[in-house]
């Protein structure tokens, strides 16, 4: 009887375990038939939140953008690319550590920072690990002429200076200069200053006066104001960002309406300036990488697409940030192997940007036109192009 | 296929049972299930959403409320400037809405703000949306999340126009965060709302908030800017959600319940892992019970089954048990039953088969003889079909220039053979199954090796059981050596007979020269007598006359040579062949010695051959040169007979005879015999036992060859010491009948003229006495010449005609015609021979005489007697 059941039992379970292997390789078929592709990790290191985190938040849009868009066209490859985003807080710690998260998780290339101070730390951590990063920001000559894994897509400020330089002194006819310089990014405000002093008292101007200050700690914009306007300088460079910016725009324009605002490409062409300005910003002037009025159809294509999605204005940096997604597009279709991503980068040199072509430099810094912006009835408007 | 076995096929079935019921059931429970408490979840989640919209409306309606009572109080101007810091405290800090409140000139200044900033204090801010919204609509208007100048944080700002610019309040998004952090009702469940651009401004994840996610691209978020609420699903940090979406309709914000769709669905994957369970449990159950059955059925059937086992075995003797079932237990009555019927037959079937297999045995070891026979055959052996297609060949037909004997089968002669010869076959072919009998033929077929070979055929129709023609079977034997070697023994036997004659004449030689001097002594010696009786003429004419005769016994002595050494071609033709016996028998006379008596004893009445006639001269000479041979020391009798017999077919033999008439030559002799050691070998060329130089040893070969050649046998009988008996059969030929004067002689010429009639054989005398007479002629017959002369002397004028046999002992036709003519010259004289070429018609003329050629055709001889008798 028992020697009949156990014949019985153990029948059962050759049955069960037969059922359940057939499952178990109907379910493996299945799952790699489905399986999609391992997908290409891409980060993004950028200021999201904060007072800072405008052209963060605008960046982290338009890459999503830009990924959403490949990604609905089969990928790179076949293989699908995954968007790693981290906030980098505007904080030079933070993000050194959201970048080493990134090359943890297998991200084959990085699109940020914005802030120089925070990309200066960071590119050593990129070189380190040999994993490029494209920034959409950082412009401080402190990483010019490096042969590292650090990329940007904006003009050096020891360049772009040289403009603004020319731009105040030949265009402007101005020949004295306040300049005010925001300490809470000083690996941007700093250089940035420094260079325009050097190169403007080059061409003949002179400098009036100096003002630093932070931001990010409790300050009098209008004592920042009265100390400018007592230097009696023609005209006064903002090395600050937007909202800081138009807010010191207003208090030096109440004292005197006449002075004549330069603006780094920080503030200017960001929307909270113009928002944050009122009147007093009308006529200020900067110099970008992009033309904003462009009807390059390229570009206005991109910038209707954005507005679709996300019912906004797209600042300079988004546009940027859209660029250097394409430009990691372009490079990784190319290349088999993305540890090679730099070197291929770097090899192609020209890239077609949104209205320009960018050449990148054996560093990795761009050659671009540049844009002359000013305020026109709470409007930004190019007025004219600085190229060498 | 292998088929499952009873006791598989009813666990199965059990299993079966039990199982689909409670799985179909489980299914569609589970499906119903999973139906309900999906809606059941919408509706609750609509539920949940509605309930948070209608809070946010609260906190949008209080915020609203708050600053349009501080707003009207301001415009009542019941608030002095002084006190409105203490009313925007309140707003700010006691009902936790606002961050800060300002007022905004109509000019677009900040006039006043709580908590006080220096730096804002009258900050243009006519760029910002609230105020342009403010100079186009003067309404109450809700900004886009822009980023706090006080805080850094996204904010939203409530603008409220008043008498004089704006009552501004910018919204805590925290206070939105904390409504939906109440509706929270599981672990991982979370209300979030978006504002109308999609971003996140409020829910659990307040990182999201500040970095202000854009989360529009997620279903229910798109839903919701198009305006549609409900539920749906969507995919987020790797997870399935499901979502209600509702609407604040005064501002757009989207509000979403979201909920992990595993979470929904959770109570009823416990209520099918409940099923699952119950549904194995039935199983087993189910299982458990049909063993149960299964042991009371399958025992006493396994037990049949080691039992049918046995059976198998040959164990007739085993009995089947009674079951635990009734219907088991008639089973095994049926069965026991079966098993006695079983083995009566197997025993009857066992003698059948052992009967069977022997004949199988029988079968296969004949069907391996008949092939090794054929393979082996010197005969090519085939089968072919009524249309010609080889069905069977043996081994031999590798020899013939063609396919091998595998590639014959199924192919017609025409594939291969010459066309001349595929054609010859089927000729053949079809007159076997023409006549349905064995045929015999000879066809020329192609070796290998190129040269051609002729082969003689025996086909015979092959029947069914029916008796209708299926194929043919042929049997073909190489004979061209054969036929080569007839062909040499046929021209080597030409030779010989000439070689023979020569050599009897050697033999006669003798005897011939002692007749010869005897001839010559009588002629000197009547020449001599002459010569001196010359005087006398009485007694000269007498001497003359002996002299005369004497020559011409001589002259009919040559004759005799002459016509035994003539080289004949073959000729045949019928004739009788006692004649020529007898003429060899005279011939022989002469040579042997008178030591040796010869006896014949020769029917005239013998029907007639086909044969040459100097063949059956040249059969006699040398049976009897032998005979005399063996006798010649010793003497002794020599013995001819030659009679007819009747012979019946006898295929034993090796030259098988037909049945019929046979002429019988016997040759015996009582000389030394012929030992039984070469009594088999006599035949053969050049096999004597003569000494050198007295035989050739050829001549009982030629005889042997004659014989067989004419179709007919010879045979020897002897006994060592005692001498032997040769004898020869040749079948006879139809025969006209040539002697019977009743039925032609009223036609015939008649007369009654004197006839003389001469011959030594007195059976020819009797037939052409009896014939003439019945024609009205008077005949006088003799045997015997020299009576005939004498007769004819002493009465010349008796006789009108004669008619005479040539060759006659002591006094010859010619030499009697002679005689007679010298004493008649003009009586009409018939001369009849046997031989036509040694007196030809031409030599009868030149003497006067008329030629007839023996035997006498009796239309002929009365033709002639009557022309000869009117002539005179």
């Amino acid at each position: 009887m028992m020697g009949f059941l156990k014949g019985t039992s153990s029948r059962l379970l050759t049955a069960a375990v037969f059922l359940l292997l057939i499952s178990v390789i109907l379910y493996s078929v299945w799952s790699d038939f489905n399986k999609p592709a391992d997908p290409i990790k891409i980060g993004l290191s950028n200021t999201l939140t904060g007072p800072a985190s405008t052209s963060g938040i605008h960046s982290r849009n338009a890459v999503i953008l830009a990924v959403d868009q490949i990604n609905k066209s089969g990928g790179i490859k076949g293989r699908p690319l995954e968007l790693i985003i981290k906030d980098d807080k505007g904080q030079a710690d933070e993000a050194v550590r959201v970048d080493r998260e990134l090359i943890n998780e297998g991200v084959i290339g990085i699109i940020g920072h914005y802030l120089s101070t925070l990309s200066v730390k960071a590119a050593g951590i990129v070189s380190e690990s040999r994993v490029p990063m494209i920034s959409t920001g950082a412009t401080t000559p402190e990483l010019g002429r490096l042969d590292d894994f650090f990329l940007r897509l904006m003009v050096p400020d020891n360049l772009r200076t040289q403009f603004f330089a020319d731009l105040v002194y030949e265009r402007l006819k101005i020949k004295t200069m306040a300049i005010i310089t925001d300490l809470s990014n000083p690996n941007y405000t700093i250089p940035f200053s420094r260079h325009f002093r050097k190169n403007f008292t080059e061409l003949g101007g002179s400098i009036s006066s100096a003002v630093r200050f932070n931001s990010l700690e409790k300050y009098s914009a209008s004592e920042i104001a009265n100390q400018v306007t007592a230097s009696n300088s023609d005209g006064v460079l903002l090395v600050t960002n937007a909202i800081n910016g138009a807010l010191l725009s207003q208090r030096l324009r109440i004292i005197d309406p006449e002075i004549k605002l330069i603006v780094s490409p920080w503030a200017l062409p960001e929307v909270d300036f113009i928002k944050n300005g009122g009147q007093a910003i009308e006529g200020a002037i900067s110099l970008v990488e992009l033309d904003l009025e462009s009807s390059n159809s390229k570009f206005r294509t991109f910038r209707a697409q954005y507005q679709t999605r996300y019912n906004e204005e797209l600042s300079l940096n988004g546009y940027v940030a859209y660029e250097a997604a394409q430009i990691f597009f372009e490079a990784l279709a190319k290349t088999e192997n993305p540890a090679d991503l730099k070197k291929n980068i770097l090899e192609q040199g020209n890239f077609e940007g949104l209205i320009d072509q960018i050449t990148l430099d054996s560093f990795g810094d761009p050659i671009r036109p540049l844009y002359i912006v000013e305020v026109q009835n709470s409007l930004i408007r190019t007025i004219g192009k600085m190229e060498r | 296929m292998k088929h499952l076995s009873l006791k598989t096929t009813l666990i199965w079935s059990f299993v079966f049972v039990a199982a689909i019921p409670l799985i179909v059931t489980s299914i569609w429970v589970s499906r119903e299930l999973e139906l309900e408490i999906e809606k059941e979840t919408a509706e609750k989640n609509n539920l949940l959403t509605a309930s948070i919209v209608k809070e946010v409306e609260q906190f949008i309606e209080m915020a609203v409320l708050h600053l349009e009572q501080v707003a009207d109080l301001y415009d009542q101007g019941m608030i002095v400037s002084e006190k409105i810091d203490e009313y925007f405290e309140l707003l700010v800090h006691h009902d936790d809405i606002f961050d800060s409140v300002e007022i905004i000139s109509p000019q677009g200044y900040i006039a006043n703000i709580f908590p006080f900033d220096e730096n804002s204090i009258g900050l243009d801010v006519s760029n910002q949306n609230y105020f342009q919204e403010y100079l186009k609509t003067k309404a109450i208007y809700w900004s886009k999340i822009s980023i706090s100048l006080q805080t850094g944080e996204p904010t939203l700002t409530l603008s409220l126009p008043i008498s004089e610019g704006i009552l501004l309040g910018h919204l805590n998004l925290s206070s939105l965060s904390r409504i939906t952090d109440r509706f929270k009702l599981g672990i991982r469940d979370f209300a979030q709302i978006t504002d109308n651009r999609g971003n996140i401004i409020a829910g659990p994840d307040k990182a999201l908030i500040r970095e202000r996610y854009n989360a529009s691209y997620l279903k229910p978020i798109q839903e919701g800017l198009t305006g549609n609420s409900g539920t749906y699903q969507y995919q987020f940090n790797e997870t399935e959600w499901t979502a209600s979406v509702a609407i604040v309709a005064s501002n757009g914000w989207i509000v979403t319940y979201s909920q992990p769709t595993e979470d929904i669905v959770a109570p009823v994957e416990a209520m099918e892992s409940l099923v699952l369970s119950g549904l194995v449990a039935a199983i087993l159950t189910a299982a458990f019970i049909a063993a149960i059955c299964l042991r009371y059925l399958l025992t006493p059937l396994n037990y049949l089954v080691e039992e049918s086992k046995g059976i198998t075995q040959g164990n007739f003797s085993a009995r089947f048990q009674r079951g635990y079932f009734p219907e088991l237990e008639q089973l095994a009555n049926a069965l026991n039953r079966m098993l006695e019927t079983i083995k009566e037959r197997e025993t009857a079937l066992q003698e059948e088969v052992s009967v069977r297999i022997q004949a199988e045995n029988n079968l296969k070891n004949n069907q391996a003889h008949l092939q090794a026979i054929l393979d082996h055959s010197p005969f090519l052996i085939s089968i072919k079909n009524t249309s010609g297609d080889f069905l069977l060949v043996n081994q031999k037909f590798d020899i013939l220039e063609g396919p091998s004997p595998e590639e014959f089968v199924g192919r017609n002669a025409l594939d291969f053979f010459p066309k001349e010869v595929a054609s010859k076959l089927w000729k053949n072919d079809m007159a076997t199954l023409k006549r349905e009998s064995a045929e015999e033929f000879e066809i020329e077929l192609k070796h290998k090796d190129g040269t051609w070979h002729t082969y003689s055929s025996i086909k015979f129709p092959l029947k069914d059981e029916e008796g209708k023609i299926w194929g043919i079977c042929t049997f073909s034997s190489d004979i061209s050596e054969k036929k080569k070697f007839e062909e040499e023994k046929t021209e080597l036997e030409g030779q010989l007979n000439q070689a023979q004659k020569i050599e009897s004449i050697g033999t006669l030689a003798a005897g011939i020269a002692h007749d010869f001097n005897n001839i010559l002594a009588a002629i000197l010696g009547y020449a001599e007598l002459a010569l001196n009786e010359i005087d006398e003429p009485q007694l000269l004419e007498n001497d003359l006359k002996e002299i005369i005769q004497g020559s011409r016994r001589a002259k009919e002595l040559v004759e005799q040579i002459l016509v035994f050494s003539r080289k004949n071609e073959l000729e045949l033709r019928p004739l009788r062949a006692q004649l020529i016996v007898k003429e060899a028998m005279k011939l022989l006379r002469s040579s042997i010695p008178s030591t040796i008596e010869i006896r014949q004893n020769i029917d005239p009445n013998c029907k007639a051959i086909l044969a040459d006639p100097s063949q059956i001269h040249q059969v006699v000479m040398n049976l009897c040169t032998n005979a005399f041979h063996a006798m010649a020391e010793s003497g002794g009798l020599l013995t001819v007979n030659l009679n007819m017999t009747q012979l019946e077919a006898d295929k034993t033999e090796m030259i098988p005879l037909k049945s019929g008439s046979y002429l019988k030559l016997e040759i015996s002799d009582s000389g030394l015999g012929i030992s039984k050691d070469i009594l088999e070998n006599i035949f053969e060329p050049y096999f004597t036992t003569k000494e050198k130089g007295r035989g050739t040893g050829l001549g009982l070969a030629v005889v042997y060859g004659i014989v067989t050649r004419l179709n007919g046998r010879i045979s020897v009988v002897s006994q060592p010491g005692k001498g032997s008996t040769f004898t020869i059969v040749l079948p006879t030929i139809y025969e006209p009948k040539i002697a019977d004067p009743e039925e032609h002689s009223t036609d015939l010429p008649r007369g009654k003229e004197r006839i003389l009639f001469v011959d030594d054989e007195p059976s020819i005398v009797q037939l052409n006495q009896k014939v003439l007479s019945k024609l009205g002629y008077q005949v006088t017959a003799f045997t015997h010449s020299p009576d005939a002369l004498l007769l004819f002397q002493k009465n010349p004028e008796a006789f009108d005609l004669l008619i005479t046999d040539m060759t006659m002992p002591k006094l010859t036709g010619t030499e009697l015609a002679g005689l007679i003519r010298k004493t008649r010259p003009n009586l009409p004289i018939i001369l009849c021979s046997g031989y036509s070429d040694n007196f030809s018609p031409e030599d009868a003329q030149q003497q006067g005489v008329h030629f007839m050629k023996k035997p006498l055709n009796l239309k002929d001889l009365a033709n002639t007697v009557r022309k000869l008798a009117d002539s005179t």
